[in-house]
C-alpha cells in the first residue's frame, strides 16, 4: 500500500492530496485543450468531468497504487497544477510520475520545483529506487524538464497510446535513486581529463587550485578560506538555484597525473539556455585542457539537460578566454541577445547553439 | 473486454485453453522450476497452494475479461506444458502486454512461437488490438529470440526496473504493432 503524503512545501508551492474543493481551480487547468493536448483524457468541459476524474483518482488511492497531488500556489492558495504518483510497486521500490500545469504558469520553473520536491520525497521518505515517466516525443517542454531533472531517456515505445483517434509514440524516462542524489549529474571523461560532479569533499584540494593569483587577472578573487569554500560547495550539491528554477552544475577537473586542476560550470535556465564558465590553474594553460573540458560539458548539457543555446560573459580584456570560446564555435552576441542578461560595459557576451 | 473463459485456440500441434481445476500439479511443475522462473518477476513457487489460488484467480478473471491466460498443451496430451498470457489491457489504446512460460521438457520444438503466433492472431484479429508489448530480462536470450521471430522490435532498455528476491534486474522492452503483424502475414500466410 502506497504511503500517505501529507504535504510537500517548495519555495513557491505546496503539494498536497487532491480534494473536491480543488475542482473549480482544476477546471481552469484541465479545461484548456492546450494543457490536455498530451494527456490521455480530453479537456474538461464542466465540473462533472472533474468529478468523474476525481472519482478515478480516489479509486486509485484506495487501490494503494497511486496518489494524486495538487500544486497549490503558496501566496494565495490557488491550485495551478497536479502531480500524480502511480503504478507504485512496493516490491521493486518503483513508481511513475505524471504532471499537469496550467498554461499561464508555464516557463517559470514551477513544475520543475514541484517534481524536484516530489522526487526528493519519493527517493528519501518513501525509499523509492526508480521513478519512471512517459512523455509524448512532441512535447518539447516536458522532455526538456525531465532531462534537466536528471532523468534518462530509456526508449521510445511505438504507438503506445491512442487518443482522439490517433496513435502516439511515448518517450520513456527513468531516474534511479543514486542518480538523483548526485543531482542527476554524471561524471564525464575526456581523452585526458575526468570531470567529477563537484562536492564539498573537493573543497580542500580546490582551495589550493583557486589560490592561483594568475586566474584573477581579469576578475573575481580567491575564496577566503577552506571552510567558506566547503560550505559553498555543500550548498551547490543541491545542483539548483535557491528557487529551484535553474540547474547549477559544477564539475571539477581532474588530470589523473596531477590531481584537481580547475572546474567548469553551467547555469541551465528553464527555457533551455545555459550560461557557462570555467577556471583552470595557470600552470596547465596552453595545452587545450580547458577546451577539452568545456567541450565535454557542452555535449553533456545538450544530451542530458535539453540545452539548446549557450552563452558566456567575459571581460573584454580577457583575450585568452575569448580565443578559447572562439575555438569552441562561440561568437559575439547581437545586441538583441543581451536581453535579460547582465553584461557590463567592459564585458563581452559570446554565444553559440548547443 | 469480452469473456475469455470459453476460448480455445488450436494450432498444428497445440491446444491453448483456459486453466481448470485439475491443472494444479502441471502448473506447479512449471512455475516452481527455477530454470523457468529465472527471469520471472516473482520467485519460483514453493507450494501447490500457489497453483490452486492462481487457477482460482483465472476462473474469476477470464469470464470478466480482466486478462487472458491460456494453458498450452500438446494436441494428443492432457497436461499443460506452458502458459501464455495477455494482460494489462488498455482498451482506449487497444494495447496489452504479453507473458509466457514453457516447461524445459517442451523446449527446442518451437512450441512457444507456435502458441504465441496463434495468440497474437487472436489479439490483433478478434480483439482488434493495435500494440502488444513485452518486458523481458535482457539476459533471457531464448525469450528474445522468440520475440524476434514473431516480429517484435526492442524499443527500450529500462534500468533496474525489478527487484525479485533481493536481486535487481533490468528490462528489455519489446513492442509489436498490428501493422507489423499484418505485413508479415501478407508475406507469409502460414507462420
Amino acid at each position: 500500500m502506497m504511503p500517505e503524503i501529507a504535504s510537500l512545501p517548495t519555495p513557491r508551492l505546496v503539494l498536497r492530496t487532491v480534494g473536491p474543493p480543488d475542482l473549480p481551480d482544476l477546471l481552469e487547468v484541465n479545461g484548456d485543450p492546450e494543457v490536455t493536448r498530451f494527456l490521455p483524457y480530453p479537456a474538461w468541459k464542466s465540473l462533472d468531468d472533474g468529478a468523474a476524474w476525481l472519482a478515478r483518482m480516489e479509486a486509485l488511492a484506495a487501490s494503494g497504487t497511486g496518489r494524486q497531488l495538487v500544486a497549490v500556489r503558496a501566496g494565495d492558495g490557488k491550485v495551478i497544477g497536479t502531480v500524480l504518483l502511480f503504478r507504485f510497486d512496493a516490491g521493486s521500490a518503483r513508481l511513475e510520475l505524471g504532471y499537469v500545469l496550467g498554461r499561464e504558469h508555464w516557463g517559470q520553473g514551477l513544475m520543475r520545483e514541484a517534481l524536484s520536491a516530489t522526487c526528493d520525497h519519493a527517493f528519501s521518505a518513501m525509499a523509492i529506487r526508480r521513478i519512471e515517466a512517459e512523455v509524448d516525443p512532441a512535447n518539447a517542454a516536458s522532455n526538456g524538464l525531465l532531462r534537466r531533472l536528471g532523468f534518462t531517456l530509456e526508449g521510445r515505445l511505438r504507438q503506445r497510446w491512442v487518443a482522439r483517434g490517433e496513435a502516439y509514440d511515448t518517450n520513456f524516462y527513468g531516474c534511479l535513486a543514486q542518480e538523483w542524489r548526485r543531482g542527476g549529474m554524471r561524471a564525464l571523461a575526456t581523452e585526458r581529463l575526468e570531470l567529477e560532479p563537484q562536492a564539498a569533499t573537493h573543497a580542500e584540494e580546490m582551495f589550493r587550485v583557486l589560490g592561483d593569483p594568475a586566474i584573477y587577472e581579469h576578475e573575481n578573487e580567491p575564496p577566503p578560506s577552506v571552510e567558506w569554500l566547503r560550505e559553498r560547495y555543500r550548498k551547490l550539491e543541491s545542483r539548483r538555484s535557491p528557487d529551484g528554477s535553474e540547474a547549477w552544475l559544477n564539475w571539477v577537473l581532474r588530470l589523473p597525473s596531477s590531481g584537481l586542476i580547475g572546474y567548469v560550470q553551467a547555469t541551465v535556465h528553464p527555457d533551455g539556455r545555459a550560461s557557462i564558465a570555467y577556471e583552470l590553474a595557470s600552470r596547465f594553460w596552453g595545452r587545450g585542457l580547458a577546451q577539452e573540458a568545456v567541450r565535454a560539458m557542452i555535449a553533456e548539457l545538450a544530451r542530458g539537460y535539453g540545452v539548446s543555446r549557450l552563452s558566456a560573459v567575459l571581460k573584454s580584456t580577457n583575450l585568452r578566454s575569448r580565443r578559447l570560446l572562439e575555438r569552441l564555435g562561440f561568437s559575439p552576441a547581437l545586441p538583441e541577445e543581451h536581453a535579460g542578461l547582465e553584461v557590463g560595459s567592459d564585458e563581452l557576451l559570446m554565444v553559440r547553439e548547443a | 473486454m469480452q469473456a475469455f473463459d470459453q476460448l480455445v485456440l488450436r494450432t498444428e500441434r497445440l491446444i491453448l485453453r483456459p486453466l481448470r481445476r485439475g491443472d494444479e500439479e502441471a502448473l506447479f511443475a512449471i512455475y516452481s522450476d527455477p530454470a523457468v522462473m529465472r527471469y520471472w518477476n516473482t520467485p519460483p513457487w514453493s507450494t501447490l497452494a500457489q497453483a490452486e489460488s492462481s487457477i482460482g484467480e483465472d476462473l474469476a478473471a477470464l469470464p470478466a475479461g480482466h486478462y487472458l491466460r491460456l494453458g498450452i498443451q500438446e494436441a494428443e496430451a492432457d497436461a499443460i506444458v506452458g502458459t501464455c498470457t495477455l494482460f494489462a489491457f488498455h482498451e482506449a489504446s487497444r494495447r496489452a502486454e504479453l507473458g509466457y512460460a514453457l516447461a524445459p521438457a517442451a523446449h527446442g520444438r518451437g512450441y512457444m512461437s507456435e502458441a504465441l503466433a496463434s495468440l497474437l492472431e487472436f489479439a490483433f484479429g478478434t480483439l482488434g488490438l493495435n500494440r502488444i508489448e513485452a518486458d523481458i530480462d535482457p539476459g533471457n536470450e531464448a525469450s528474445a529470440r522468440t520475440l524476434a521471430r514473431l516480429g517484435f522490435v526492442q524499443e527500450g532498455y529500462f534500468r533496474e526496473r525489478w527487484i525479485v528476491a533481493g536481486q535487481i534486474s533490468h528490462s528489455a522492452m519489446y513492442g509489436l504493432l498490428r501493422a507489423d503483424w499484418d505485413g508479415r502475414r501478407a508475406k507469409d500466410p502460414s507462420p
